[in-house]
């Protein structure tokens, strides 16, 4: 893991969310351990790009055409075509055990500190490490 | 002779602080046109304030509850659009990009303090 990109992703998500930045580990869940709600997930968009002077497109994390395509979500529940798509479109997000019941609904549990990590790290193009350092 | 009853097909509520919108305001006041409002609501960008961003908000957030789908992030927000019927009320439309998928609905906004909230209702006959 990058230490300074997590720093700042730290005192970023710790400014938006108004938690403690010993609160944001990367195996924090952005909904469920610290409390975001929508218009927070808008502000840590906003936040993350100024702090990482880049675009973050829309369905880079929130990948909204996979929820608009009814390939991929039938009736509240994203089908295994729609994991598939997951897994390929957003590598960073780990679905963990979100395949035993994949109601749409609950995925974004599973947006957490380490899924941003991910993501900057590819987008910065700096060598992650996180992917084998945060699992354990 | 009897009308066709209308049918409740969905129901969405959702309340947001006046202060968290003023923060989230005052942050990002060059974002939150480009990427969060619509063509149509950057007409009123230059005289809305907290109160009206947030009515904004709750209704879009309010809808997609009533809608049953997913949240979608500022794509989802930019393609709904609400017309304000006086000063409580507002009806609503949306195309869900790239679906077949359209929805109309009516709803109310409450203010309770510092929240801003709204209601909203589709209704299917």
């Amino acid at each position: 893991m990058d230490n300074a990109i997590f720093k700042k992703v730290q005192e970023t998500l710790a400014g938006a969310l108004g938690v403690e930045a010993s609160e944001v580990v990367p195996e924090a869940s952005l909904k469920r351990d610290l409390g975001a709600e929508s218009i927070d997930f808008i502000d840590i968009i906003f936040r993350l790009e100024k702090s990482f002077d880049l675009k973050i497109p829309a369905n880079d994390l929130f990948p909204s055409h996979i929820f608009t395509d009814e390939r991929f979500v039938r009736e509240g529940m994203v089908t295994p075509e729609g994991i598939h798509e997951l897994r390929t479109k957003l590598p960073y997000l780990e679905l963990g055990d979100f395949e035993r019941d994949p109601q749409v609904s609950k995925l974004a549990d599973y947006f957490t500190v380490k899924m941003i990590l991910r993501y900057l790290e590819e987008k910065l193009g700096k060598s992650s490490g996180c992917s084998d350092t945060c699992q354990s | 002779m009897k009308g066709r009853a209308r049918r409740l097909y969905g129901i969405g509520i959702d309340i947001i602080s006046r202060t968290r919108m003023e923060a989230f305001l005052a942050r990002h006041p060059e974002m939150i046109p480009r990427r969060f409002l619509n063509a149509r609501e950057r007409r009123f960008w230059r005289t809305m304030d907290a109160v009206g961003l947030a009515e904004i908000f709750a209704a879009k957030e309010a809808f997609f509850k009533a809608c049953n789908e997913p949240w979608m992030g500022p794509e989802g927000f930019r393609g709904m659009h609400i017309t304000r019927c006086g000063k409580e009320k507002f009806n609503m439309k949306w195309r869900v990009r790239n679906s077949g998928r359209r929805y109309r609905g009516e709803g109310v906004f409450f203010h309770d303090g510092d929240l801003v909230g709204a209601q909203a209702m589709i209704w299917s006959s």
